[in-house]
Formats: structure tokens, C-alpha cells, sequence
């Protein structure tokens, strides 16, 4: 984390001495926001085979946060050059269950969630440094060609934001229809961190790719291509495509898929052996999505998904693991194939279906402004279920807040019922 | 001199016919362009108040037009800053702080209040409905050409209009939107208080529109602009991977 903020605080300082020169000139404007975020989460976790008396995942059962998000804008149109900075600052408290030992911890955390330089090099051109969250494609649930951020697009609690990840961005959209995107990760002293697992890996600090985006001027349709290139334990090539069609006004077919050129994650052989991944590295490892969305009159949008992704632990590999670990109650090791921070969903088949209705007219007599999500990740492996509600309305001008649940049905070896039962959160933003 | 006598009467002969037989898509047209339908580059400042009885929700947008692209950036109030709406064509994309990527949405999907997204973003009822010129009335004390328009297509906000535009200025003043059973479910009046600067005219330009449900007159959206200025803008503003900058 230490790492992290010297980093960010080396590319903010970069900014704003490059930035320097803008306030010398005429035309420049400051931009102001901020997000004051309170609230908690109450988590039952499961904590039996998968997650032994919370010992491998430490996963709390209750917590309450308090955050502050301002967002800070400079801009010079005389020079053609923005600085977004978005620092959070976080205390933290949370209980964790391990069996019949509780434990507390309170904690204050900061960083930069974004803080960027955004300069108009030629017309068309744009260069962007710094920590940045540049995301793509038109699925919901994931995004498999996003090689840069892995991890579920979905918000289970709405006002859950994801922290940019510190890259070099060049940018030509010579027109509305065509985007061509390099990006880099920075990656200037070879220092690597990992954030908490299993959720994220930040292992990698040595991804390229380019991306190209090809749209209709009635945005009916787009196709995107992209080509990847990561350095982990060894150099691995990616590519990925996504594509949108709107067939008419409220229906939607899209496809994402990802391809990478072997994976690092850890399988069990049948004699028990942790083997670091396949050693075929020319086996391609896929992540696909194909999805629609139908949107009824009222406004309702609904759309399924069905994901299929290589790098989650297959049937075999979980039973495998339970038989293994039922052999040998402490053998931990085999539990990281389940918590394998590779792979963005715990299994190989999924299907994603979601409603969610914006501003439903009878709320609109209470509450502005509010959308309501209900969700369910099915697994068609076990078959364990996942289940979201969530609701988001807003109370003043300023002031909004939002209820979720999640609860989870299967049991405890199930794909999404192994880690926890059920959660239920309320959180409260202030925005002025 | 005959034929210049001639000339003058055939000539007032046919304006007079012009005035009486107006071609129903020129109407339009003409309506189009003081309600943002222009071809080239606008902006303008639009408020959005939707109220419903006493309670009442407004929102202030930045609003940057060419041909049929639009974006719309909130302003206020604070829960919604920097919220971005992109409308290509007749295809929405929005993105909001916290977000990772723009969302597409259906035009099914409603923004707020009484006004739907198509209120919001433009008019182009000449590209997007085929007018029926059925009279004249009144509107107000304002002599008005009364037209039908149907829509060209099964995905657009409104299946049939009711437009009243006025006989001096070519402008829309009122309108009744009809569901498909051709009921009226809103009604909307429109002033022009605004002007802008465009090839060397001086064009009027919408500073209100009034939106209210048919059956329930507490239900109702002021649109509100201001500011509006004809200048050039890139292409590539309207480009959906621009939307997060």
C-alpha cells in the first residue's frame, strides 16, 4: 500500500508540475465534487470446508466504513490539458469470526482511486497517465477481452467503485466511429504488490494491448478487437474480441470473449501434486460471454449471459480438491485451486440474469432518481446460486443511499455457496 | 411592362397559394431548427424540473448537438454531477462517476419525470415522423397549422403527434402525443424567448418546454434552456470511448 501511494503521489507530482505551466495561462477551470460515504454490512460466511473457520480468507462478518471521495478537475482548454484527481480516504472497521475466536480490527486507509494527466497532444490524440479506469465492452456480469482489470463488473452494492489502475493511455478517435487505443501498464521500478485475495491480482505489472473499436454513427452496432501481451511467470500472449447489435430499440445481442496463451494458475494432479498450471503453454485459455438484453415497455431491462470460463476450476478439479482435502483436513494448499485469484468466477459455466428498472414509477412519489437491480448467477456446475437485491434511491440533492442482500444457495463444496450464506449491507452518500 | 405585370401576379398568385397549402415536411423542418434540429454544431444550457404535485426534481444539463447526436452533461444537482448521456441516433449510452464503462441503454428506459429521453436530447420530427397537414387552428390567439405526424419507425418515443406550428414564425407551440390507440397521454407547449447566431440569421430558439400528462395535470416537465450558441464541434465528442474523459 506503501508502494502504491509513493507511486501515486510521484504521478500526481508529475501532473501537477506539468500542469504548471497551464495555470500560467489564461483559460484554465477548476471542477469540484465529493462523495461522502457511511455505512455498513452485516456477512454470514461460510465457514466449513472451503474457508475453515475463516483461517484462509479472514472474511469479515460485520464492518462499518466511513469514506471521503473528493474529485478534483483542472482543466486548460488553452493548453489542452486536464488533471482529474480522485483521492479516497477510508476508516475501516470490521469483526471477523474465526470459530469461537472473534477479533476486531480498526484500520484507516488512503490512496488514489483516480489521478491522472489527460493532455490533447494533435487533434484527435490524447495521452493519459497516471491511475486511471479505462474500461470497455457490453456484457454485465465480466468483460473478458478488459485484460487489464479481471474482475466482476457487477456492483453487488451499488455504491461500490473500482480503483483505477496506474497506465499510460494513447488515444485516436479521428471520428465518431473509430477508436484506436494503446495502453501500458507503469510499471517504472519493477515493483509488484497483491492486493487481498482472492478478488484481485495486481501480480502482473508488465501488461500491453491495443485495442480497436469500430461503431456505427447510429451506434446500433460495434465491434471491438483487441491484442494483449502480459508478462507473469512468463511472457503470455491475449486477444480478445467484443460486438454489440441493436436489432431494434429494445433488444440487444453482444458477445466478449478473451483468449489468453496458457494460465498461471495451479491445478492437482491425481496424486495429490500442486502442479503450477498446464505445462502446455499453446493450449489457448478462453473467457466467453455471449448475452442479450431485452428491455420491456415499462422500462425494464432484463438481459442473460452465459459464461464460460477456462481458467475457473472445472467439476473434476473441485471434487479432486474436496476428496483430497477430506483426505488430509490441513491441507491447505489444495484450497488456493478454489481461491484462485486467476479466475474471476469460482467455476467453468455460468448463467447471468439481471432486471434492473430505473426510476420505476412507484417510487417516483417518494424517491427520485432510483433504480432497483435483481440479479442471479446460476452455476451450471453444481448447480449453487447466487442472489442479489439492490436498491439505490435518492432522498435529496445531496443525499442518497442504498440497501443490498446477496444469499446463496448449494452447499458447502457448491461453486457460490462455499465462501458465504448471505450479506446484507446500508450505506448512505452525501454528495456535494 | 405586360410581362412584368404578369410576372408580379403569378408570382403573388403563388405565394398566396404557398401561404395556404404549405408543404407538411418543410413545416417540420422549419419547426426542427428552433428546437435544435439544426445541421451544423450546437450547445446550449437545459433545465430539467419534473414535478409531481409539490414535490419537484430538477436537474441542470450542459447539452452539445450535431446532425442527430447528442450529449448531455448533468451539471447538477450534486448526486448527479458529472453524469454524461450520450444519444446516438436514437441509441442512448450514459456513464456516471464510479461506473467503469458507459452503459448502453434501451430508449424504453426513462431518465425523468414526464419528459422522456427524446425530450430531453432533440427534435427531428421531420427525419423521424411523416406529417399529415389536416388545418388551421388557433393556439392561444396564434393562427397555427395543425399537423398529424406518424411515426416512420416502431421504436420511437412517440407513435403519433399532434403539432400545432405557427403560421408567422414556423414555429412549434403546442403538441398532444397520442399512444397507439391514439389517445392523448401528455400535452407540451413551447416558447421561443431564445435566439441564436447561424449562418449570419438570427433564428429563434426554444427557452421552454412545458410537458404535462393528459390525465393528471400535477404530473409535469419544464425543460428550460438558455445559452444556446451554434459553433462547430469534433466528431469525435459524439465517440462513446470519449465518454469517460
Amino acid at each position: 500500500m506503501k508502494l502504491l501511494a509513493f507511486r501515486t503521489f510521484s504521478i500526481c507530482l508529475f501532473s501537477l508540475v506539468a500542469f504548471s505551466s497551464a495555470l500560467a495561462g489564461p483559460l484554465f477551470n477548476f471542477d469540484f465534487r465529493s462523495d461522502f460515504l457511511t455505512g455498513g454490512f452485516l456477512q454470514h460466511n461460510n465457514e466449513d470446508i472451503t474457508n475453515p473457520n475463516n483461517q484462509l480468507l479472514y472474511l469479515p462478518s460485520q464492518a462499518f466504513d466511513v469514506e471521503i471521495k473528493p474529485t478534483l478537475k483542472i482543466d486548460s482548454t488553452h493548453y489542452n490539458l486536464k488533471v482529474v484527481l480522485i483521492p479516497r480516504l477510508q476508516f475501516h472497521s470490521a469483526r471477523y469470526n474465526f470459530g469461537s475466536v472473534n477479533e476486531s480490527q480498526r484500520l484507516a486507509d488512503y490512496g488514489f482511486w483516480e489521478a491522472y494527466t489527460h493532455w490533447e497532444l494533435i487533434k484527435n490524440v490524447n495521452l493519459s497517465v497516471g491511475i486511471i479506469n479505462s474500461q470497455w465492452g457490453p456484457s454485465d456480469i465480466l468483460s473478458p477481452s478488459q485484460f487489464l482489470f479481471s474482475d466482476l463488473l457487477i456492483k453487488l452494492e451499488p455504491f461500490q467503485s473500482t480503483q483505477g489502475v496506474e497506465m499510460a493511455v494513447v488515444q485516436w478517435t479521428p471520428n465518431q466511429n473509430f477508436t484506436l487505443t494503446g495502453m501500458g501498464e507503469l510499471d517504472p521500478f519493477g515493483w509488484e504488490h497483491t492486493d487481498t485475495p482472492p478478488y484481485r491480482d495486481r501480480t502482473s505489472k508488465k501488461r500491453v494491448l491495443l485495442r480497436g473499436e469500430f461503431a456505427t454513427g447510429s451506434g446500433d452496432f460495434n465491434l471491438g478487437l483487441v491484442l494483449g501481451r502480459k508478462h507473469t511467470d512468463r511472457e503470455r500472449a491475449q486477444a480478445g474480441s467484443y460486438a454489440m447489435w441493436n436489432y431494434t430499440n429494445f433488444t440487444q445481442i453482444y458477445y466478449d470473449i478473451g483468449l489468453q496463451q496458457g494460465s498461471e494458475r495451479l491445478y492437482i494432479d491425481d496424486t495429490g501434486t500442486l502442479l503450477p498450471a498446464y505445462a502446455d503453454d499453446s493450449t489457448a485459455f478462453q473467457v466467453s460471454l455471449v448475452g442479450h438484453r431485452f428491455t420491456f415497455v415499462n422500462g425494464i431491462e432484463w438481459r442473460i449471459e452465459y459464461l464460460h470460463n477456462d481458467f475457473g476450476p472445472s467439476k473434476e478439479q473441485r471434487q479432486r480438491t474436496y476428496r483430497l482435502i477430506h483426505a488430509t483436513p490441513l491441507a491447505t494448499q489444495y484450497l488456493s485451486i478454489l481461491n484462485d485469484s486467476v479466475s474471476p468466477l469460482p467455476g467453468q459455466e455460468f448463467i447471468y440474469n439481471s432486471f434492473r428498472w430505473d426510476n420505476p414509477p412507484f417510487l417516483e412519489a417518494v424517491f427520485s432518481n432510483s433504480h432497483i437491480y435483481l440479479r442471479n448467477i446460476f452455476s451450471l456446475t453444481d448447480p449453487s446460486q447466487l442472489f442479489n437485491f439492490a436498491i439505490e434511491t435518492s432522498l435529496t440533492d445531496q443525499l442518497s443511499h442504498s440497501i443490498a442482500f446477496i444469499a446463496t444457495s448449494g452447499d458447502n463444496e457448491s461453486e457460490l455457496s462455499s465462501y458465504m450464506h448471505s450479506y446484507a449491507s446500508y450505506f448512505l452518500k452525501f454528495s456535494f | 411592362m405586360k410581362t412584368l405585370l404578369f410576372a408580379t401576379l403569378f408570382f403573388l398568385s403563388f405565394q398566396t397559394y404557398a401561404v395556404k397549402t404549405p408543404d407538411a415536411v418543410e413545416l417540420l423542418k422549419a419547426a426542427d431548427r428552433a428546437r435544435g434540429g439544426l445541421s451544423g454544431g450546437l450547445s446550449w444550457k437545459l433545465q430539467l424540473v419534473s414535478k409531481d404535485g409539490a414535490k419537484e426534481n430538477s436537474f441542470e444539463y450542459d447539452v452539445k448537438v450535431k446532425a442527430s447526436n447528442v450529449l448531455a452533461k448533468c451539471i447538477a444537482p450534486a448526486r448527479s454531477k458529472d453524469e454524461v448521456y450520450l444519444f446516438l441516433d436514437r441509441n442512448l449510452w450514459i456513464h456516471r462517476p464510479g461506473l467503469r464503462k458507459p452503459l448502453s441503454l434501451s430508449s424504453r428506459q426513462r431518465l425523468s419525470g414526464q419528459a422522456a429521453n427524446g425530450d430531453i436530447a432533440t427534435t427531428n420530427y421531420a427525419r423521424d415522423y411523416t406529417p399529415t397537414l389536416s388545418g388551421e387552428e388557433a393556439v392561444d390567439g396564434v393562427k397555427a397549422w395543425k399537423l398529424k405526424l406518424k411515426a416512420k419507425s416502431n421504436d420511437l418515443t412517440y407513435d403519433q403527434i399532434v403539432y400545432w406550428i405557427s403560421q408567422d414564425k414556423l414555429l412549434g407551440i403546442q403538441a398532444e402525443f397520442l399512444t397507439l390507440d391514439g389517445d392523448v397521454f401528455k400535452k407540451a407547449k413551447f416558447s421561443y424567448d431564445n435566439s441564436v447566431s447561424y449562418n449570419g440569421k438570427t433564428l429563434p430558439f426554444v427557452s421552454k418546454t412545458i410537458i404535462v400528462d393528459a390525465k393528471n395535470s400535477e404530473l409535469k416537465s419544464e425543460l428550460i434552456y438558455s445559452k444556446p450558441n451554434a459553433s462547430s464541434l469534433n466528431d469525435a465528442d459524439f465517440n462513446v470511448s470519449n465518454l469517460t474523459k
